[in-house]
C-alpha cells in the first residue's frame, strides 16, 4: 500500500534516502530527513496500524480465552513471540508469525527473538523506560580494559539526547547521579509509600539512588499529545497517544511534510549496489502481499530495521566485490551481539504497609522505580570478580492476594485485603563478544524466500557473577527495608528476553575493528547507514531505545549537512 | 453483568472512531464480547460431560461461594473453563480432568456418594481436608502421598483464574464498568512521613 503520492508510482523515483523500518529509529530518521527537505521513502515490512485496533480498555472477559496460558490457536503460530510479556490474546498479530519468520540457533544456545512487523514496530509495545548512557558506559573499555570504547563521548551525544527527550516527552526526576545522566524531564510520576520508604532506606544505608522510572509516558500534555490517563496497559495501544510510539509521532510528522512516502508490506531483502561507484543505488524488497520482487532507488540507504534485521540485510547483500556481505571488510559484521542479561532479583512483602489494593478501575501507573547502577562506578565500588554493572527496575505496592490460602468466604476476603509486595529485577550489562554472532543460515529462508538468520549467543561468566551479586544485594536491600518472605533469583535468563538486541555492526574509528563510523555510515560504502541498535559498541545496563533515537538524530543531522554540502 | 455497563465499557474501549463494528479491527470484531457466548440460555458443555460439568459447578461454588457478592456460579466459571480447557494442550486437559474426577472418587470413598450430592456441611468438611498442605515444619512430617491437596490446588487455580477474570470477578476487584483511569497520586504523605497506613487511611504511629 502506498501513501503520500497516490498518483505516481513511488518506485519510479529516485529518493534522497530510503529508510528501512518505521520503529523508534526509522521514524526519527524519516522525520528528521523529511523535515530538512529531503525526499524520503520509508519502507516497513508489515502493515499499517490504526487506533481502531487498540484494546487497552477492553476488559479481559471479553476475550474468548482471557489470555489464559496455553489456550488459543495464535500460540501455535507464535511460540517464540508468546514468550514476550507484551504478546497476548489482545494484540498477538502485531507480532510476527514465527512459522513465516524462522531463524535458527545452535541446539544448546536458545535465543528468543521477539519482534514486530507493523508500522511503529516495537514502539507499539515497548516498555518505555528511557535512560541516557554516560561515559561510564561509552568509555568503559578505557576504564576496565575490556572491549572497545565508543568513538563518541557523552558530550557528543548529549545535545541529541536533549532533542529526543524534548520531542518524545520523558517523565522522570533529576538525581545528579553521574552513572545515569539527568535529562529534560516532564514531571515525574509518583512513588508509592513502600517505594519512598525503600528509596530512603537504600539512600541512608547504602548511598544508592532509587528514582522513579524515566518513562516515555506523558505526565502532562506535550507536543499535541494528551497526558496519561493511567489505564495501565500501554502494550495494547493508547487512544490518547500518551506514550511514545512512532506511528503517531515521528512517522506522522514525516508524512505531514509531504516529503515522505510510506510503503508498507515492503520486506527488504538486499541493498543494491552500483559496482562502478561502490555506492548503494537502492534496495530490493518483496511485496509482502503479492510476493512480487521490486526495487526502489535512492541516493542513500538507511537501515533502521532493528539490529538483527539490519545486519541480516547487509549479510544478504553480498556481491563479487563484497563477498561476505556489505560492510564486512573487517569480518566483524554480525559479531558482538548483545542483549541485557535478565532474570536476577529479589521479591518480598512489606507487612508494615497495609494499604488495600488499588481498585481495578482506579488509576494504574505503567511504570516503576529504577535503582541506578552502583557497581564498578568508581574505585570504591570496583568489584573483584566482575566488570561493568546492573540497574534494577522494580516496584512496591498493594496487590490483590490471589495466592491466599484456603477457600470460601475467607479466601474471597483475603484476596480483597491484599498484600504489600516489593520486587527488584536486574538488567545487567551484556559484554560484547565476537563469539556471540549472527550469520545467514544457508539452509533456511523465510516465507518470502529471503535467507534467514542463524543466531548464536550465550551470556558468559561475567553476566553470571554479576547476576549473583545483583540477587544478593537486592535481598540485602529488601531486608534492610523490612521486607519479609524474601525470595531471590540469580540465574541468567535466555538471551533475547530483555528484547534489547544490540551490536553486530558496531561503530568505531578504525575500519579494521568496526563496521560503521561514528555517524553510523558503513566504512566500506559511503551511502549506507545502520542507524539502530546494530551500531552499539557496548550495551551499558540501561534500556537502549532513547540512546538509539539520539544516535539516529545525530547521524541524520550529519547526513543532512553532507547533503547541504553536496557531498551526496 | 449489567448490559449497560458492558456497552459503556465497550464503547470506551473502541474509541470514537471504532463504533462501526467492521471498521478495521482484526483480532475481534469491534465490541466483540466473548462473555455473551457463555450467557446463552441454551448453553451446554462442549468439552466436559454432564457429570464433570456438575462436579465443576459444585466445586467452584464451594471454593468461591456467593457471599455479600456473587460467587462462581454467577460468574459462569464452569462454562468458561469448559471453553478454555478445550483449547489447552492434551497434558493440561488430562491434569484438569484427573483432578476434577478425584473429587468424585474422593467423595465416593468418604461419603459413598458423588461430590455434587454431598450436603453443604459435608462439602465444607471435605474441602477442609484437602485445602491445606498436609505438612508442618515443626512436625517434620510431610504426607507427600496425600494427593487430595494437589488436586485441590489444581482446581483452585483454574477456578480462581476463571472467577477473577469474569465480570463479577472484576467487580470484586473494584471494576466499575469503565476502564481504569484517573491520576496516580502515589504516597500523599508529607516528605519523610510516608509511613504505613491502616485500613481506614489513618496514619500509623
Amino acid at each position: 500500500m502506498f501513501f503520500s503520492f497516490p498518483f505516481e508510482d513511488p518506485l519510479t523515483r529516485t529518493y534522497d534516502a530510503i529508510v528501512v523500518g518505521s520503529g523508534a529509529t526509522g521514524g526519527w530518521a524519516a522525520k528528521r530527513l523529511a523535515e530538512a527537505g529531503l525526499e524520503v521513502a520509508l519502507l516497513e515490512a508489515g502493515r499499517n496500524v490504526s487506533p481502531r485496533e487498540f484494546t487497552e480498555h477492553k476488559p479481559v472477559f471479553q476475550l474468548k480465552h482471557r489470555n489464559v496460558a496455553g489456550a488459543g490457536d495464535w500460540r501455535k503460530t507464535r511460540p517464540v513471540q508468546a514468550q514476550c510479556y507484551a504478546c497476548t490474546e489482545y494484540n498477538y498479530d502485531w507480532f510476527v508469525d514465527d512459522l513465516e519468520n524462522p531463524y535458527s540457533t545452535p541446539a544448546d544456545k536458545p535465543f528468543s527473538w521477539q519482534r514486530m512487523r507493523i508500522v511503529g514496530g516495537r514502539t507499539l509495545c515497548w516498555g518505555r523506560q528511557s535512560y541516557r548512557l554516560s561515559d561510564l558506559d561509552l568509555k568503559a573499555a578505557s576504564l576496565d580494559g575490556y572491549g572497545q570504547d565508543w568513538p563518541i563521548s557523552y558530550q557528543d551525544l548529549a545535545p541529541f539526547y536533549d532533542i529526543a527527550e524534548e520531542y518524545v516527552g520523558i517523565s522522570g526526576a533529576a538525581e545528579g547521579n553521574a552513572a545515569l545522566p539527568d535529562g529534560h524531564f516532564l514531571p515525574p510520576m509518583k512513588m508509592t509509600c513502600g517505594e519512598l520508604h525503600f528509596r530512603d532506606v537504600v539512600a541512608k544505608n547504602y548511598g544508592r539512588t532509587v528514582t522513579i522510572g524515566r518513562s516515555a509516558i506523558l505526565t502532562e500534555a506535550h507536543n499535541d499529545r494528551s497526558a496519561c490517563h493511567y489505564c495501565g496497559t500501554c502494550e495494547r495501544g493508547c487512544i490518547s497517544t500518551s506514550y511514545f510510539s512512532s506511528p503517531f509521532t515521528t512517522v506522522k510528522d514525516a508524512l505531514k511534510t509531504g516529503k515522505c512516502t510510506l510503503l508498507t508490506n515492503a520486506v527488504v531483502a538486499t541493498v543494491d549496489m552500483d559496482p562502478a561507484t561502490n555506492l548503494a543505488r537502492g534496495v530490493t524488497f518483496v511485496d509482502g502481499k503479492t510476493r512480487q520482487t521490486k526495487s526502489i532507488r535512492a541516493k542513500t540507504v538507511i537501515l533502521c530495521a532493528q539490529a538483527l534485521e539490519s545486519t541480516r540485510i547487509l549479510l544478504n547483500s553480498s556481491s563479487s566485490s563484497h563477498t561476505a556481505g556489505l560492510g564486512n571488510s573487517s569480518g566483524l559484521l554480525g559479531r558482538g551481539l548483545m542483549d541485557h542479561s535478565t532474570g536476577a532479583g529479589a521479591a518480598g512483602e512489606l507487612p508494615e504497609f497495609t494499604n488495600v489494593p488499588d481498585p481495578y478501575s482506579g488509576p494504574h501507573r505503567a511504570n516503576g522505580i529504577y535503582l541506578i547502577r552502583y557497581r564498578n562506578t568508581s574505585k570504591a565500588t570496583r568489584q573483584p570478580n566482575f566488570i561493568r554493572g546492573y540497574g534494577f527496575q522494580g516496584g512496591a505496592g498493594a496487590v490483590f492476594n490471589f495466592q491466599a490460602d484456603g477457600f470460601g468466604a475467607a479466601y474471597k476476603q483475603a484476596v480483597k485485603t491484599g498484600k504489600y509486595e516489593i520486587s527488584l529485577g536486574a538488567f545487567g550489562e551484556s559484554l560484547a563478544r565476537d563469539d556471540n554472532f549472527i550469520s545467514i543460515d544457508p539452509n533456511l529462508k523465510d516465507t518470502w524466500g529471503i535467507p534467514a538468520l542463524h543466531i548464536s549467543m550465550t551470556h558468559g561468566e561475567n553476566e553470571r557473577l554479576l547476576h549473583e551479586d545483583a540477587a544478593a544485594t537486592a535481598a540485602e536491600m529488601l531486608d534492610a527495608a523490612g521486607a519479609k518472605n524474601i525470595e531471590i533469583r540469580s540465574a541468567v535468563g535466555e538471551p533475547g528476553m530483555a528484547i534489547h538486541e544490540l551490536g553486530t555492526a558496531r561503530m568505531g574509528n578504525d575500519p579494521k575493528t568496526s563496521v560503521t563510523d561514528q555517524y553510523c555510515q558503513l566504512h566500506d560504502v559511503k551511502n549506507i547507514f545502520a542507524m539502530d541498535g546494530a551500531c552499539f559498541v557496548s550495551s551499558g545496563c540501561q534500556n537502549p531505545t532513547l540512546t538509539m533515537m539520539a544516535i539516529t538524530v545525530r547521524a541524520c543531522d550529519h547526513l543532512i549537512d553532507r547533503f547541504k554540502k553536496h557531498e551526496i | 453483568m449489567n448490559r449497560r455497563e458492558l456497552l459503556r465499557n465497550s464503547l470506551l474501549a473502541m474509541g470514537v472512531l471504532a463504533v462501526n463494528p467492521r471498521a478495521g479491527a482484526r483480532i475481534f470484531a469491534a465490541g466483540e464480547d466473548a462473555f455473551v457466548e457463555l450467557e446463552r440460555a441454551n448453553w451446554t458443555p462442549g468439552f466436559l460431560n454432564a457429570q464433570q460439568n456438575e462436579t465443576l459447578t459444585a466445586l467452584s461454588d464451594v471454593i468461591i461461594p456467593a457471599t455479600d457478592t456473587p460467587g462462581a456460579k454467577v460468574a459462569l466459571v464452569n462454562r468458561f473453563l469448559d471453553l478454555v480447557i478445550a483449547a489447552e494442550p492434551a497434558t493440561v486437559q488430562k491434569d484438569f480432568l484427573d483432578s476434577l474426577e478425584w473429587f468424585d472418587t474422593g467423595a465416593q470413598e468418604r461419603y459413598k456418594t458423588t461430590f455434587v450430592n454431598l450436603t453443604a456441611e459435608e462439602k465444607l468438611d471435605f474441602l477442609n481436608l484437602v485445602a491445606w498442605p498436609h505438612t508442618h515444619p515443626r512436625w517434620r512430617v510431610t504426607e507427600k502421598g496425600f494427593a487430595g491437596h494437589d488436586h485441590f490446588m489444581v482446581m483452585k487455580r483454574w477456578i480462581v483464574s476463571a472467577f477473577y477474570s469474569s465480570p463479577v470477578g472484576l467487580k470484586e476487584q473494584g471494576w466499575d464498568g469503565w476502564a481504569a483511569r484517573g491520576t496516580f497520586t502515589g504516597c500523599e504523605h508529607e516528605p519523610d512521613e510516608h509511613k504505613a497506613e491502616d485500613k481506614t487511611g489513618d496514619r500509623a504511629e
